[in-house]
């Protein structure tokens, strides 16, 4: 039996295995789990790699020998690749599972495991939704890190993709804050609307690969049983669907959110960052207090003082005080790209909104829970 | 202070003065199973003592006045002489409510000597509170401590930095920190009996006869005692328990108590200006086996309801079968209030503002007594 052989080039080789290695769980129950599949096809090497949560599969283009499939430890792999100069890598498969890596005058060899042992990896089977990569960039960026770390009574860790004829609508929530962003536009391939739920690491692998593929081309979603697919060209990300239930999101869309201002965003934003370097390191609590005309943002620390800085607002309503953990605010105002933003309050203790300003492609509404002061 | 829950009660009613008042457990006839948490000068002659099961008190003095500890009120009355020591330094370490150690080293320049400094808080608390005060002054926290022990009630003793030996040599070893029952009397069958006998004892003496401690108990006796006052100790934890007067399996009789002791935690917390990460709940079996459960919240918290809502499915995480004797509720993982402004959320239903409710409670409970205003759960 002939064993697998085949060339890549170093750099394309990288790139991929750089996107594998996110994928990969270094503590993992099944050992097989911390190994990339290597599988060597048609004029190119197909890669798989799987944490049974989701699964990420990419080719690049290789000079194949022999075909075959082995399964090699993704971590070493990786860090050798990466240190070998930018030169054409033989793969020659040896005894036992054993792979010969050469580059030059440099040569490894690395122990592998059959692939029998390896976890299959679903494959997307109905028509999917072609979404601009470039727009599913922008709404994961947008709602990513209002993901909950952990499951509670409210939320869970997993943002919700709402696809409506004529919109695409992405939702994250932690509890205390939560992020909506709607994309308006046509789909081809949406009739009705339907929801689903993505775990948050696959909106940041997801999101990785994108920002690799320069956020050219197409994202085509669909949807099998249990398993998401995400298809980009060249690779494929697979995630289990998060079961649970989106918090009823629609109710806590402020209404009447009658005293507002607009300002642009970096003023705010710069003002916030230099007052929290007084804020307590335990609660991040700023304080608003709006007068007519002014915002002033303040912070104290029990042990190092106090800072504020005030801020020319056109607000010409009734003065009030309300207090923000500042890094929800941050969060919100150092992901968004527009160069603008508004604040809308009802009063001291009621959720507050934020819009990122003008509002052109994307409507991106920022909802914030006060802190008691 | 001297006696200060009691002197507190009898303040507060002129009419028991003079009396024993015994500040503790419901001594039901004699048949009580609590403990004395204090007692009047009035009451100490007739045996009784803090710590003393209150069934052991009825009996040695059933003619007492028995009432039930007003924390909030000590608490409040506590703040008041905390602030008198405020006027003299800034360097004060509360060890409890009513005893403190001020280093008023930087003090006697604009206020005189040690002396009149001590005279000067006794007047003023006097004064402030209607409540006498003992004072110890000398040049550590040992002597003063010593020193403020030694001429109870209203005692006031100066110990100069010359006539430290001369202090210390007549007592007895169990002024010494570190010497019990036991120590003194491993002590005393060697001919010590003394601080200034174990002074004058060899090292090597002292060693066998205590161990490691001896290094330590030889500095004491010669009135060294190097440890700072530490101005802001901090509680760490606050706990509540309550002994059963009948092991029980109730489980609305332990449920209601878990609210009583999760309520007094949170008032204890608010009077300190601390939020609780984490509710410890203790369970104590009739056989004394005992277990504690805990966990850790998102938010710290100072309110009872949080408290008792976790402190309950704690409690509903133990076996029902064994009957229970005693329960206890504690707040871990401390911070200060101003540290922790709430985060509300977006989908809890809009909760009442409890910490409003807290303080006001607070307020009455310190001025009318604890039955003032009760949970009308409690109404049965």
């Amino acid at each position: 039996m002939k064993r697998m052989e085949f060339t890549v080039r170093k750099f394309d080789l990288l790139q991929q295995l750089t996107l594998v290695q996110g994928v990969v769980e270094r503590k993992v129950t099944l050992p097989i789990l911390k190994n990339v599949l290597l599988r060597g096809g048609d004029e190119h090497l197909e890669m798989l790699a799987t944490d049974l949560e989701i699964g990420f599969k990419s080719t690049c283009p290789a000079v194949v020998t022999h075909g075959g499939t082995l399964t090699l430890p993704a971590k070493p792999l990786y860090e050798i690749v990466r240190a070998l100069p930018d030169k054409d890598v033989r793969f020659k498969e040896g005894e036992r599972h054993q792979m010969t890596v050469t580059c030059g005058t440099s040569r490894f060899r690395i122990a592998g495991l059959p692939q029998e042992d390896f976890p299959q990896l679903p494959e997307p089977k109905a028509a999917g939704v072609a979404i601009p990569a470039q727009v599913m960039s922008q709404l994961i960026a947008r709602t990513v890190y209002a993901i909950s770390a952990e499951d509670s009574k409210y939320t869970f860790s997993g943002a919700l993709l709402v696809l409506r004829p004529g919109s695409l609508i992405m939702l994250a929530t932690d509890g205390h804050r939560l992020s909506y962003v709607e994309k308006s536009g046509e789909l081809a391939g949406v009739a009705e609307e339907s929801k689903v739920l993505i775990p948050k690491k696959a909106m940041s692998e997801l999101s990785r690969i994108l920002v690799d593929g320069g956020g050219e081309g197409d994202v085509v979603f669909s949807r099998h049983e249990n398993h998401l697919f995400f298809d980009m060209s060249g690779c494929l990300l697979v995630s289990r669907v998060l079961s649970g239930q989106f918090p009823n999101w629609e109710s806590v869309l402020p209404r009447g959110n009658n005293r507002r201002f607009e300002i642009p965003r970096d003023a705010v934003t710069s003002a916030i960052r230099r007052v929290a370097i007084l804020a307590d390191e335990f609660s991040k609590s700023v304080r608003f207090s709006l007068g007519k005309g002014a915002l002033q943002v303040s912070a104290s620390h029990s042990d190092l003082g106090d800072a504020s800085e005030t801020l020319d607002v056109d607000y010409d309503d009734a003065e009030f005080q309300i207090g923000f953990n500042y890094q929800y605010l941050v969060d919100f105002l150092s992901t968004i790209p527009e160069t603008d933003v508004s604040f809308e309050f009802k009063d001291g203790e009621s959720a507050t909104e934020l819009r990122a300003l003008p509002r052109e492609d994307y409507n991106h509404r920022y909802v914030v829970m006060p802190m008691r002061i | 202070m001297d006696a200060f829950y009691a002197s507190v009660e009898q303040r507060d009613h002129p009419e028991w003065k003079g009396r024993p008042v015994i500040v503790g457990a419901d001594p039901k006839r004699g048949a009580g199973r609590g403990v004395v948490a204090a007692c009047s000068y009035e009451a100490r002659a007739f045996g009784v003592h803090s710590a003393l099961p209150i069934g052991q008190a009825w009996r040695r003095c059933p003619g007492a006045v028995y009432v039930r500890p007003r924390l909030a009120r000590y608490e409040q009355v506590s703040r008041e002489i905390m602030a008198v020591f405020g006027h003299y330094t800034d360097r004060i370490e509360p060890l409890g409510l009513d005893e403190a150690f001020l280093d008023v080293t930087g003090s006697t320049a604009s206020m005189g000597p040690p002396e009149s400094i001590a005279r000067d808080i006794q007047r003023r608390i006097r004064a402030e509170t209607g409540l006498e005060a003992s004072v110890g002054a000398a040049c550590n926290k040992f002597l003063a401590k010593v020193a403020s022990d030694l001429e109870k009630p209203a005692g006031r003793v100066v110990v100069p930095p010359d006539g430290v030996e001369a202090f210390l040599g007549p007592l007895p070893i169990e002024k010494l920190w570190g010497v019990g029952p036991r120590t003194a009397a491993r002590l005393r069958r060697l001919g010590v009996g003394t601080i200034g006998e174990l002074a004058a004892m060899p090292p090597a003496a002292l060693d066998d006869a205590v161990g490691s401690a001896g290094t330590r108990l030889r500095e004491l006796a010669r009135g060294v005692d190097s440890r700072p006052v530490v101005v802001d100790r901090k509680p760490r934890s606050v706990s509540r328990e309550t002994t059963f007067s009948q092991d029980t399996t109730d489980r609305d009789r332990l449920i209601a108590s878990i609210r009583r002791l999760a309520d007094s935690v949170a008032a204890r917390l608010r009077g300190k200006r601390r939020r609780a990460r984490t509710i410890v709940l203790k369970l104590r079996r009739a056989s004394f086996e005992t277990s504690t459960r805990q966990v850790s919240l998102p938010e710290p918290t100072d309110d009872g309801d949080a408290i008792f809502e976790q402190a309950r499915r704690l409690f509903d995480g133990f076996g029902r079968e064994a009957p229970v004797r005693l329960l206890g509720v504690s707040a871990r993982n401390l911070v200060d209030t101003g540290r922790s402004a709430p985060q509300l959320g977006l989908f809890e239903r809009k909760a009442p503002d409890t910490g409003r409710i807290g303080s006001a409670l607070d307020e009455i409970h310190a001025r009318f007594g604890d039955a003032a205003v009760r949970r009308a759960s409690e109404l049965t």
